[in-house]
Parts: C-alpha cells; sequence; structure tokens
C-alpha cells in the first residue's frame, strides 16, 4: 500500500476521523469515477473563475461521511465515522485498483 | 414558493437577505460563543437575551420578505421560513403543527443541538436545554407568518440531542401581554469599499471571492439542514444576532461590574473569535477547497496568511486587507464595513473601548495558526493542538489600535509577538 498512498489519521470535534492520503500520483477523473460508487459525486468547477486552479470533488455518503479532494492533487480525504473498518478497506481497494490502471 | 435567499453584494462585502446581513460562522464558534454568553449566567439574566436577539431579528426579516413579495398565504410563508432555516445551515423543522395560537415543531436536526453535542457532550441536568437561537427563530417567524406583534409568542424547547433525546422539538405558545423587544439594526452604519488584489502576492482574491460566493454552500432537504463543509458545520448566520447577543452581554457586565466587566468581555468575546480562527480557518486550510482554489497560488507561507484573508473576504465580514505582514513576528489587517462596527454604531453609538472582537480574535488566531503552530503540515486540530499553541512561547498578541465605534474612520488590528 505504501506505494500507493501514505496515511494521517486526524480526529475531527465530531464522532469523526479524518483520513488523509497522500497519494502517489495526483488524482484524476477515472478516480473521481471509480470512487462514485460511495455516494453522491459533486464537481466544484473552480478553474472557471482561476484557470490555474484545481477543480475539486466531495463525494457525500449518507450519515454526513465524504471522501474530498482537488482534481490533478496528491491530497485526497476520507471523513468517516470512527471504526467503520469494511469502508475504510473497501476505499483503499479502490485506490490502490487506480493507481495499477493508470501505471498500465 | 418563493424562496428567500439573497445575494453577496460587492460593494458591502456581505450577504443580503431582505435586509439582514448574513455571514458565515461554524458550530465552532456559534456554540463557544453561547457556552461563553452564558457563562455569565450568574451576574446577568443571559437566556432572554439570547431568545429575544433572534425573534427581534426573524421577525423582521420576514415582515419585510412578505411584504416585498406580497406573500399572504400563511402555508406560503411557513414554507418559506422553513426553507430559510434549512438553507441556511440551522437545520430542518416542520411548521405544519402550528397556528395562530401556537402549536408544537418537531425538528430533524439543529444546527445548535447538535452542533453542541458534537463540541461539548451533553449538558448538565440543572442546566436548560441548548437552542435559544432557535426558540427565537420559530417566535419570531410565527409573529410574522400570523401578522403578530413582535413580542406576542413564546418558544419553548421540549427535547435536545444535548439532553439525550433522540429528536429535537419546540413548543409556540402566545403571550397574554406581548413583550417589549426591540427594532434589528438591520444593515447597520455601513461602508461602502472595492476590494482590490494586492500586489505583493500571487494570490488572486478578487477570484477567490468570486468562486467562493458561488459555491453552493447551503442546507438542502437530504443534509436535513446541516452543512458540513471543510470539517465544520457551517451557517449562513445573522450578524446581527452575535452583535446583539455579545453586546447586550457586555452592556450588562458594564452595569453591574463597571470597567471590569468591560475587560472580562473583551477577554471572553475575543477568546471566542480566537477559537473561531483555530477551527473555522485551520479547517479551511486543511481542505480539498484550499488545495484546489488557493494553495496553487502559494509559493511562500506569507501567501498562506493572504490566501486565508482572501477567503474572509467571501465570508460577509466586511472587507479585510492586510496593511503589513512582518513574516512570523507581525501583521497588520484593516477591516472595511465590519459587521461588528456597523451593528454596534447603529444600536449604541460611540463606544469607551475597542468593540471589533471577532476580528480581534480572528486575526490573532491566523498568525496563531501559520508561524506559532504549523498548519501547512495539517495537524489534528483539537483542544490540545489548541493549548499548545496558546501556552507557546511564540504565541502571538492581538490589539485593535483603531475603532469606527470609537470615532476612527476603520478599524484596523496589530498582531505582534
Amino acid at each position: 500500500m505504501e506505494e500507493v498512498f501514505t496515511l494521517k489519521i486526524n480526529q475531527t470535534c465530531r464522532k469523526f476521523i479524518k483520513r488523509c492520503y497522500s497519494l502517489k500520483a495526483p488524482t484524476n477523473m477515472l478516480l473521481v469515477e471509480l470512487l462514485d460508487d460511495f455516494g453522491i459525486t459533486e464537481i466544484q468547477d473552480f478553474k472557471k473563475y482561476i484557470p490555474t486552479a484545481k477543480n475539486t470533488f466531495k463525494i457525500a455518503f449518507d450519515d454526513y461521511a465524504y471522501i474530498s479532494g482537488a482534481i490533478e492533487d496528491d491530497l485526497i480525504y476520507f471523513t468517516i465515522p470512527k471504526q467503520n473498518e469494511q469502508l475504510i478497506q473497501e476505499f483503499e481497494n479502490v485506490l490502490i485498483m487506480w493507481f495499477k490502471k493508470i501505471k498500465e | 414558493m418563493k424562496p428567500l435567499r439573497g445575494n453577496f453584494d460587492t460593494q458591502y462585502n456581505t450577504y443580503i437577505a431582505a435586509g439582514e446581513p448574513l455571514i458565515f460562522h461554524c458550530h465552532h464558534y456559534n456554540t463557544f460563543l453561547q457556552a461563553t454568553l452564558e457563562d455569565t449566567k450568574d451576574y446577568i439574566d443571559i437566556y432572554p437575551i439570547l431568545i429575544e436577539s433572534a425573534q427581534e431579528i426573524v421577525y423582521a426579516q420576514m415582515n419585510q420578505f412578505f411584504s416585498e413579495n406580497q406573500i399572504a398565504e400563511i402555508e406560503e410563508r411557513k414554507q418559506i421560513a422553513e426553507d430559510f432555516f434549512m438553507f441556511c445551515g440551522y437545520g430542518k423543522f416542520s411548521l405544519e403543527n402550528v397556528s395562530v395560537d401556537g402549536g408544537k415543531v418537531v425538528s430533524e436536526s439543529d444546527h445548535y443541538s447538535y452542533g453542541w453535542k458534537s463540541k461539548f457532550g451533553l449538558r448538565a441536568e440543572n442546566e436548560p436545554m441548548v437552542s435559544f437561537f432557535t426558540r427565537g427563530f420559530l417566535a419570531g417567524a410565527t409573529e410574522a407568518i400570523f401578522n403578530l406583534a413582535l413580542g406576542s409568542m413564546e418558544c419553548k424547547q421540549l427535547s435536545c440531542y444535548t439532553k439525550n433525546d433522540s429528536f429535537v422539538s419546540f413548543e409556540l405558545t402566545k403571550n397574554i401581554n406581548s413583550k417589549k423587544l426591540s427594532n434589528s439594526p438591520k444593515q447597520g452604519t455601513t461602508q461602502n469599499h472595492t476590494l482590490n488584489n494586492p500586489n505583493n502576492t500571487s494570490v488572486n482574491y478578487l477570484g477567490i471571492r468570486e468562486a467562493l460566493t458561488n459555491m453552493p454552500i447551503e442546507g438542502t432537504p437530504s443534509s436535513k439542514g446541516i452543512i458540513d463543509a471543510f470539517g465544520v458545520l457551517l451557517t449562513r448566520m445573522y450578524s446581527n444576532y452575535y452583535c446583539q447577543t455579545s453586546y447586550r452581554m457586555l452592556k450588562k457586565l458594564e452595569e453591574t461590574m463597571g470597567s471590569d466587566g468591560l475587560m472580562l468581555a473583551d477577554q471572553l468575546l475575543t477568546e471566542a473569535g480566537h477559537v473561531c480562527a483555530f477551527n473555522t480557518f485551520g479547517g479551511i486550510m486543511q481542505s480539498a477547497e484550499w488545495n484546489g482554489l488557493i494553495k496553487p497560488m502559494c509559493q511562500t507561507r506569507e501567501d498562506w496568511v493572504h490566501g486565508i484573508v482572501a477567503v474572509v473576504n467571501a465570508f460577509g465580514w466586511g472587507f479585510w486587507e492586510i496593511l503589513e505582514l512582518e513574516p512570523a513576528k507581525k501583521l497588520v489587517v484593516k477591516v472595511t464595513n465590519g459587521y461588528e462596527a456597523n451593528s454596534y454604531l447603529q444600536t449604541l453609538g460611540k463606544s469607551s473601548i475597542p468593540i471589533s472582537f471577532l476580528a480581534k480574535g480572528g486575526t490573532k488566531g491566523i498568525m496563531n495558526l501559520i508561524y506559532n503552530g504549523d498548519i501547512t503540515t495539517q495537524p489534528s486540530l483539537t483542544d490540545e493542538y489548541y493549548s499548545e499553541i496558546c501556552n507557546s512561547p511564540k504565541a502571538f498578541s492581538v490589539r485593535q489600535t483603531k475603532c469606527r465605534a470609537m470615532g476612527d474612520d476603520q478599524d484596523i488590528f496589530e498582531v505582534y509577538l
């Protein structure tokens, strides 16, 4: 997994944790599409206002959990309720699968 | 239904919705400020202030909106109030069972109740339930919906997450004699200004303001009226609510304790602003939006200071401009059309002390996050980290050197080591 990302876990004030993934490659639309199955995806078009900016995405779940990041950035956040190991595993599997695809 | 929304007015750098300025603040500030105000309960009767300030503002706003748009139908008025409450991130309730005589209101979620429990946990048995703002909102909105006089409705809270209840509910009743309440200061004593891009940074203030003010930061039915953004629970809050509650507390403390009361209020309210900066600014600087919109423009740590000041210019807090920035040593910020001075001047006139407490704590928070702590390394914004920053020998101090409420033509804040 270290070939794909390094992880820092931050607390939030609520019963959530914010998992900050530093990826070994910048995110792209393929990753956003692969993550789309988790919830409802919103893209924020910042390039419309500042051409040098990066657009952002947010994939929201039912219970205030969400995945967010900037496209073409190497950081991605997963904010989830504590102790949801299964969901974390599913998310990291998608990151690994995505990384394999872009390396092919 | 014609929804009540409002617009961002670049002439004032604030959102105006039916005459009421709205500004972004998160649950950390909302609940911490309320906790601060409640801490004075042994000296002053604070709870009516927390409720009635909201009641006055909401009554004025809803009345103006119904009248300007000729909305007379009761059901439509109810929908507008429910929808606006949700849009602003205050939560979600139904007025279905409310008549001219009152009734019960069940809420699917409530910002203050949820936010308080998240930040502080449950309240003690001898403490009241926490949603004073919502109580005032419901009373003021109901009065406007049914064309009743201001002060004619009373609202009690029946259940609350902070009391371990699984839902939040309220009961509205009609007062036999109306309470005497005041009019909202609305926009207050304003200043016009124009935002410009500074020439000593690559940070594009105008572009950031345009991008952020066009972002759909709003509560929706699916989010149950909660805005979860930048790692905090955001609200589009009435700036007059903060000002009326804070300055009424300040005046009561002055009445009971003299100049000691003023000094105490200054310390408490500035600390609330500092807590706000730590959590809200800190959360923003660790968000996807920061990484996408602002970080690509930042070449130096000083650009981070400019970046967060540029963001503040989209929050509705007035115009924030950096006059001087000496890395890791000093920051001087000018605020034009600051909401604190606008409201104070309109309701109370001249002050003997500087009164822009939020901006004072906020500017200090920026320097502490960037040069004392290191927000660029994505730390956990915990109470422990906050204490570490505050107790560090590198901790910054702040003073307001100019204040419109004291007769100056601008508000200026100096943060120093």
